[in-house]
């Protein structure tokens, strides 16, 4: 089951801080950019976390409402999703859809060693 | 005190579409790498999700039978995370309001009935496959089954045992295939357990649960729950503390390994996915779908033991594959005699269930055969087929090369009838009696048991095919004259 602190905007405010309250704009961004996979330049780290802190300033501002009585809104459209019928239709095929990869073998594709 | 276990499963089924959950790609298994996949499932940019209905209702039919609330909305949200069998690099799957809550599933055990409560069912895709060790190029990675329908069946932690565990997973393996959800073929990983498990002392709070994965068979789930509770009370009793952990079963080396600790488990940043509207499934498909629920296995075997008194280890056995039971259903056909059903429920677990694992014969050639079997048992059962005979036509007809039914039809007619005839059997008991006069002599003074001795030689010399009691019968006349 999914801990709950791991769920949207709480996993950037608390992420695997001891003290959230006391983790700082520069630490926020270092956890975000780590899972996110991307290398940060001081200078975007700097920016990105000044616009950080006014999203979360924000966010905060929005927690103040008492929402207690008010239903959960899903989506802004209330219209349910559109199905479609189980049929199956042929797909690209494996020459076509690995055309644009790096490498290949035997119709895979080929990525650096993950494990072993 | 002694410790005790305490286990919840998390249960990944693959739903029986003909397409991908977002997409029209086949979900076929076992072709070419990459030859199913689009657009949508190899995650290309601009490329939008349709869901498939077929796995909304199949997902539905799941939390029916196992007492769920459907909700009338729910919605999908996004779990991200990075690997190379994840084009996407996001997982659609349903965190916040999954389809199905509630619900329970019992089993019948040696120490009772079980209630195995369900805390959720949701739908999800599956990712790709990474083959790690066929290519020293690198990993390899096969994308066919990307985008594969599934429901995830959440588990309370109410199991105490191995065993426990390993019955409730197989009764849900069971309704699953008696409803048509999923095939249940955990070889080809249609369904997939990992198992939480935590130890305390009964009535004491829970301890720290580790979460064990790779559970890929019925016997890797015992044995890894087994281990895992005996690894974890060793722990405590060593003064130690168990640490929150995945870990991953070893089933070479009958161990577990820890995969992640705490701290590094994965952040998903969950959030609402914003390609899918949410999801309203309206009550009367609820409605519809739950009138249209087949019997389910518990059911099922309640009516054969009611109807019929088919044991029930030997019903638990047929009632695990709907079609071997449908099978043994029609094979009966509308009346069948009480007795013979019974008889009949036991020799195909039986007899028939330990040749058909000695030979390379399908599941589907012993069940089209199941009306001829039924022939071979009520032959067995009325004594016009010895136990020899019966092996023999058994082990000639599953070692034979055309479909199993007409192989049992040759043997039979080759075995021929059982000899009860005093007259055909004469010949042999004379000579048998007169070849061991000195046991005659034995048994005249007294010393009965060695009418045992006679049969044997007597069924030796008839091939197996005298009927054992008319034998006795003769041996005992000429005995006592």
């Amino acid at each position: 089951m999914i801990p709950m602190e791991y769920l949207s905007i709480d996993s950037v405010l608390h992420g695997p801080f001891q003290a959230p309250s006391q983790a700082s704009t520069a630490d926020r961004v270092a956890h975000v950019a780590r899972l996110a996979r991307i290398e940060l330049r001081p200078e975007e780290a700097a920016m990105l976390g000044h616009d950080l802190d006014r999203i979360l300033a924000y966010v905060e501002e929005l927690r103040a409402v008492d929402t207690d009585a008010v239903e959960p809104m899903i989506h802004a459209g209330d219209r349910g999703l559109v199905l479609r019928q189980d049929v199956e239709r042929d797909g690209l095929g494996a020459a076509m859809a690995t055309a644009g990869a790096p490498a290949t073998e035997g119709g895979a594709f080929v990525v650096p060693r993950v494990i072993g | 005190m002694a410790w005790q276990g305490v286990i919840g499963l998390e249960v990944h089924a693959q739903l029986r579409t003909r397409s991908k959950i977002f997409c029209a790609c086949p979900t076929t298994f076992g072709a070419a790498p990459n030859a199913h996949t689009c657009p949508v499932c190899l995650g290309h940019p601009g490329a939008l999700p349709v869901l498939n209905e077929r796995a909304v209702r199949l997902a539905v039919v799941a939390g029916l039978a196992l007492d769920c609330a459907i909700a009338t909305r729910s919605r999908f949200d996004r779990k991200n995370y990075f690997y190379p069998d994840l084009p996407k690099g996001y997982q659609i799957t349903q965190v916040t309001a999954p389809l199905c809550t509630g619900g329970h599933l019992d089993v019948a055990t040696a120490a009772g009935v079980v209630r195995g409560r369900i805390h959720h069912i949701h739908l999800e895709e599956d990712a790709g496959k990474s083959i790690h060790d066929a290519s020293p190029a690198g990993t390899l990675v096969d994308l066919n089954r990307a985008g594969t329908p599934l429901i995830e069946i959440v588990g309370e932690p109410d199991l105490r045992s191995a065993d426990d565990a390993v019955a409730w997973l197989r009764e849900l393996r069971a309704i699953l295939r008696h409803t048509g959800v999923c095939d249940g073929n955990m070889e080809e990983g249609s369904l997939r357990c990992d198992a939480n498990v935590s130890v305390h002392r009964p009535n004491a709070p829970f301890g720290t649960r580790c979460e064990i994965k790779n559970l890929n068979s019925f016997r890797a789930v015992r044995d890894a729950i087994a281990h895992e509770i005996e690894r974890q009370q060793a722990v405590i009793d060593a003064g130690g503390v168990v640490l929150q952990q995945t870990r991953l079963w070893d089933a070479e080396r009958s161990r577990t390994l820890p995969m992640r600790s705490k701290e590094e488990a994965h952040d998903y940043r969950y959030f609402p996915e914003p390609d899918l509207l949410p999801l309203h499934v309206a009550p009367e498909l609820v409605a519809e779908l739950r009138a249209a629920l087949p019997e389910l296995p518990a059911a099922r075997r309640a009516r054969w033991s009611a109807a019929w008194g088919v044991p029930a280890a030997a019903a638990a056995v047929l009632c695990d594959e709907p079609v071997r039971a449908d099978a043994f259903e029609r094979a009966l056909g509308a009346g069948p005699a009480a007795d013979l059903a019974a008889a009949f429920a036991l020799f195909v677990t039986g007899q028939v269930q330990a040749a058909h694992q000695r030979s390379a014969r399908t599941d589907a050639d012993v069940d089209a055969a199941l009306p001829v079997l039924l022939d071979v048992c009520a032959r067995w059962v009325q004594g016009r087929l010895t136990n020899k005979m019966l092996a023999d036509v058994l082990q000639s007809a599953f070692g034979g090369d055309a479909a199993l039914g007409a192989e049992l039809e040759r043997a039979l007619a080759q075995v021929g009838a059982v000899v009860t005839d005093a007259g055909a059997l004469a010949p042999t008991v004379d000579a048998v009696l007169a070849e061991h006069a000195d046991q005659a002599a034995r048994y005249r003074a007294g010393h009965t048991p060695v009418l045992g001795f006679f049969v044997g030689q007597v069924m030796r010399r008839l091939g197996g095919r005298g009927d054992a009691q008319a034998v006795q019968r003769l041996l005992q006349q000429r005995l006592d004259q």
